[in-house]
């Protein structure tokens, strides 16, 4: 589904080159439910970028269903994530400025798909989060759980094969943590989504199928 | 798409009301005081009144003599002796005609007292000018020669003086004479300076004929063609016959004449910038200095729409990051601001046009300027228009360009 | 602290560019308005010299060529006959009218410097029809009639620019131009010093100003007849005037206006595109001082973190309030030196003989002490609002 091979990056600040990652090999299956772990700054969320197509590696290559997409230019990997790529961050990052269901829309609107199809989907994947109640409201009406149930659903409406999360938890106290993991769970085990997830969270760690381990920029 | 930017735009428009507001506030303001500007710009060189055929005429009304050594000089209108030696000389016109410059005189009529200006003209003034009669005509070249007692009134002048009687036949004392009235015209607006007056009367009724002798005095020359493309010629041939074979009166002392047969243009550019010693009219300068003003007074507006539409966007930064991660290109994202400052821009330039209009209303109907009579357009709201989607671009452009470019990740962590 | 914003609004620069060109060009405006203000205040400031109440000025007009003898003496028959009227209160004769740009003057060059003065003419009785001020000496009278030298009056602007010791009176001003001076030529000899004759009106400069004498007994020359009514006149004695004059001599047109009239339509002219400018600038500044507060709303609200952090680390929300006023103040200060060195050049340069140093720097202070008062005003709320936030919600804002 997707690999990375001797997959290394670097950032060029001032005059220090910072090591983030270097001569990463990883495979994730498809259905597969993978954790990253780590210590802040071993570069997992770098990881994760690379592998959501956000970022560039310094050297290494990326593959999406045996493709290597190295050599893309930014237009066709633009399409690429819009495909087969859902997100779903930390600090929830919806639109305050459109209604839920609009946010949710969002990844459709750079598909051509008519209005009318966007919005039956769009009203599915709520309903699959458990908001179809709440399609009208703007997202600062809503409390932190139901605003990262939103996050997923606007990430899972584009029916991606992929499903990146950067710390869903992070930002919700344990019991709304437990709500959008089993959230993620059933996704998982209903569609069988590959999902990938940083967490910093044993437990959260335990509940999924493996767990890759990332320190100082390398797996272990 | 489109579609999608557009209701996008007005959705973000309707959360962010101050932001909207101080924007709408922005451009329509802006565009009010340029459309009023372009509008009496318009209405000067594009004519609707009685200067309707501007093409069709040129104006000579300005003279300077002087004598070999420079040093007695006379400026001002023309004389008439100096129009009958040279200017009736030229060959290019089918028409010239000569009329006075303006006076006002006031005028008592049923005890109460009005200041009226005065025109005085021949026939040709009525033949080379496009005047709307409202009602009866004007005087004929017969009339004109015989020095018949007749006068031509605009409209404002007849309901001042009779109300909703009808002007033909009623007579009116000016200067101790009596005239009849013949015509009434519309009003003619303030910017067609060569056709204002509230009075036109032959200038044969003249109690003394004294004026025939001047070289300069207060008369003005229209030299008319039915054809524009030869009369745009008649200044080299009047330039020419000046310099070469002027007829000026010996006993006078001046031997060097200097004026010209302009257009509209030419004449305002006369006014503000050239000198009287030359012919230079320097048209491009005065075209450059209008178009500079134009932009230095729309520069602090876009400042501020860049401004706003910047700090606007960066608040939006992790908006973009979401809407990178989610698959839209940056010609994508680019399309989207820009869209938004054009609709926005749009609904400014809307309310501007309205404003624009009431404006005018106050300055024309309600008297803001006297004798104003300015006419909004087809060819204003095109300006208009255009000025509206100049301006859209310029706010929106180099904002919608920066946000683009934010890389997703760094957009996401909010840091710019 | 200063130093801690400086390097905070260095950082964020080429937000704050923005907001520094914004400053610039709309102090720039704003400079315009204090200057045409104040020199328009201090100007209107200035008594006139004369009384323009119940003023009116009788225009004789011919076309054609005026004949000194016959036109002349037609001219004596209509003062004459004019003075008669009971409405009348007194007459006199002046050649360039009072609130019109009709102008005489004289100039010359000083070693390099090029001077010049008005020049006008009126009669014996004129000073005191006017009610005009004497500073020095005596009006004109019928000693003068007669004379090898011809009279003059002269304003103060004139002997504070010509005779700077003030020693004026006797002076023969011919001989201020130095070409004039080996030449044989009637001498003009200062026999008084009045306050001032402000022809053109409250808005137009002192300058040097000369009056010289017409006897009008003598006179041959079309003047204008200036008539001091009696203020209890009704309107339609213009029109039995008119008709008497026409009576009298036909030939002729005439026009009578109030000198309060002149002047309100002079005014009118010179005021009408001043108001203009002032309603554009004060839109101007208006969307300048929204647009600033717009910006700085949005900067405080994506500065929530920053902010919560300052006040985490223990700043006050009274600090966070300064500081928020103290950045857009330090921004606006270095828009107002940027637009200060362009403008500074105007007097430098000498570009406006009106803008000088006092002119300049009053002005100056003027829009600087508006501008950063504007500027605090649109900070104030943003300000506000940053204070609003708890340590622990602004931390937590995304």
């Amino acid at each position: 589904m997707l690999s990375l091979q001797n997959i290394s990056k670097s950032f060029q600040t001032d005059r220090i080159e910072t090591i983030a990652l270097s001569d990463i090999n990883l495979h994730v299956n498809k259905g597969e439910f993978v954790s990253v772990m780590g210590p802040s700054g071993c570069g997992k969320s770098t990881l994760l970028n690379i592998m959501g197509l956000l970022d560039q590696p310094s050297s290494g290559e990326v593959s999406i269903d045996e493709t290597p997409i190295t050599s893309y230019k930014d237009k066709q990997i633009t399409g690429l994530r819009s495909q087969k790529i859902g997100f779903i961050f930390q600090s929830f990052h919806l639109i305050h400025d459109l209604k839920v269901l609009d946010n949710v829309e969002l990844p459709l609107l750079y598909r051509k798909m008519s209005a009318k199809e966007r919005k039956a989907l769009a009203i599915t994947a709520l309903e699959k989060v458990g908001l179809s109640a709440r399609i009208h409201h703007y997202p600062t009406q809503l409390s932190g759980g139901q605003q990262q149930r939103v996050a997923i659903a606007r990430a899972i409406v584009g029916k991606p094969e992929i499903l990146l999360a950067d710390e869903p938890t992070g930002n919700l106290d344990s019991h709304m943590g437990s709500e959008i993991m089993s959230l993620l769970e059933s996704l998982h085990q209903q569609d069988n989504t590959t999902i990938v997830m940083v967490t910093h969270d044993e437990e959260m760690a335990k509940r999924t199928q493996r767990t890759i381990r990332v320190f100082d920029g390398q797996l272990i | 798409m489109l579609s999608n930017y557009i209701i996008t735009a007005w959705k973000v428009f309707l959360r962010r009301k101050f932001f909207t507001f101080i924007n709408l506030f922005g451009i329509s303001i802006t565009l009010m005081v340029l459309v009023v500007t372009s509008t009496i710009a318009d209405n000067y060189f594009y004519p609707a009144g009685p200067e309707k055929n501007v093409d069709n005429f040129r104006t000579i009304n300005r003279l300077l003599v002087t004598n070999d050594e420079e040093n007695l000089t006379s400026v001002g209108r023309l004389g008439y002796k100096f129009i009958k030696d040279n200017v009736f000389r030229l060959q290019t016109p089918e028409l010239i005609s000569i009329n006075s410059g303006t006076r006002t005189r006031a005028i008592f009529h049923e005890g109460l007292k009005r200041e009226l200006l005065i025109k005085k003209t021949d026939s040709n003034f009525w033949r080379i000018l496009d005047f709307d009669f409202i009602q009866g005509r004007a005087y004929s070249i017969d009339e004109f020669e015989a020095g018949d007692k007749v006068a031509v009134i605009n409209k404002r002048t007849q309901l001042a003086l009779f109300a909703d009687k009808s002007a033909i036949d009623q007579q009116i004392n000016i200067e101790n004479q009596v005239f009849t009235i013949i015509g009434v015209v519309e009003n003619v607006p303030i910017v067609e300076a060569t056709a204002l007056a509230d009075v036109w009367l032959p200038y044969t009724t003249n109690a003394s004929t004294a004026y025939q002798q001047e070289t300069t005095g207060d008369w003005v020359t229209l030299l008319y063609h039915s054809n524009p493309d030869i009369i745009k010629d008649v200044n080299t041939e009047f330039v020419n016959l000046l310099e070469n074979d002027v007829q000026l009166d010996k006993s006078s002392g001046f031997s060097i004449a200097i004026a010209g047969a302009y257009s509209k243009l030419e004449q305002l550019s006369r006014e503000l910038i050239a000198d009287d010693k030359s012919h230079e009219t320097h048209t491009g300068l005065v075209i450059s200095l209008m178009i500079g003003l134009t932009v230095a007074f729309m520069l602090l507006p876009s400042i501020n729409m860049i401004n706003l539409n910047v700090s606007r966007m960066m608040e939006r930064s992790s908006e973009i990051g979401v809407r990178r991660a989610f698959g839209a290109t940056k010609l994508q994202l680019l399309m989207q601001f820009i869209v938004e400052s054009i609709l926005l821009t749009l609904v400014g330039g809307i309310i501007g046009i309205l404003l624009s209009v009431f404006a005018l209303y106050l300055i024309d109907v309600k008297g803001l300027i006297p004798h104003a009579h300015f006419s909004f357009n087809l060819r204003v709201l095109l300006i208009g228009l255009v000025l509206i989607f100049i301006f859209g671009l310029v706010s929106g452009v180099y904002p919608a360009y920066r946000m683009s470019r934010l890389h997703p990740i760094a957009a996401l962590k909010g840091n710019n | 602290m200063y130093m801690h914003l400086i390097k905070m609004i260095w950082n964020r620069k080429r937000a704050n560019g923005l907001i520094i060109a914004e400053v610039a060009i709309a102090f720039v405006v704003i400079f315009a308005v204090a200057v045409l203000s104040i020199r328009n205040y201090n100007l209107m400031q200035i008594p006139l010299g004369f009384e323009y109440d119940n003023m009116w000025r009788l225009q004789v007009m011919k076309s054609g060529a005026w004949d000194g003898s016959t036109d002349g003496e037609t001219f004596q028959q209509i003062v004459a006959a004019v003075e008669q009227l009971p409405e009348v209160d007194n007459l006199s004769l002046l050649s360039n009218a009072t609130f019109r740009n009709w102008t005489s003057t004289r100039s010359f060059q000083v070693d390099d410097k090029f001077v010049f003065y008005y020049m006008n003419f009126f009669d014996d009785r004129a000073a005191n029809n006017f009610d005009m001020t004497l500073l020095e000496g005596r009006w004109f009278g019928p000693q003068d009639s007669n004379q090898n030298y011809d009279a003059v009056l002269v304003n103060k602007t004139f002997v504070e620019k010509f005779y700077p010791n003030g020693d004026v009176l006797g002076k023969n001003i011919v001989k201020i131009d130095p070409d004039e001076i080996d030449r044989e030529q009637t001498e003009q000899i200062v026999v008084g010093v009045f306050d001032d004759f402000r022809q053109f009106g409250e808005l137009v400069p002192q300058s040097p100003y000369v009056f010289f004498r017409v006897d009008a007994e003598q006179n041959k020359r079309n003047l204008g007849i200036e008539i001091s009514l009696n203020p209890n006149v009704d309107e339609v004695f213009e029109q039995r005037l008119l008709t008497m004059l026409r009576g009298l001599a036909p030939e002729y047109s005439y026009s009578f206006t109030s000198w309060a009239n002149s002047r309100d339509s002079q005014l009118r002219q010179t005021t009408t595109p001043l108001a203009i400018f002032g309603v554009i600038a004060a839109f101007l500044i208006l969307m300048v001082a929204m647009g600033l507060f717009g910006v700085l709303w949005q900067n405080v609200s994506t500065r929530t973190h920053e902010i919560g952090l300052r006040r985490a680390l223990g700043a006050s929300a009274s600090g966070i309030h300064r500081q928020i006023m103290s950045e857009l103040i330090i921004v606006t200060l270095i828009g107002v030196l940027i637009a200060f060195i362009g403008l500074v050049q105007l007097p430098v340069l000498g570009v406006f003989q009106e803008l000088d140093w006092s002119l300049f720097w009053l002005s100056f202070i003027a829009a600087l002490v508006f501008m950063v008062s504007l500027s605090a005003l649109c900070a104030f709320y943003p300000g506000k609002v940053a204070t609003g936030y708890s340590p622990s919600e602004a931390l937590h804002y995304e």
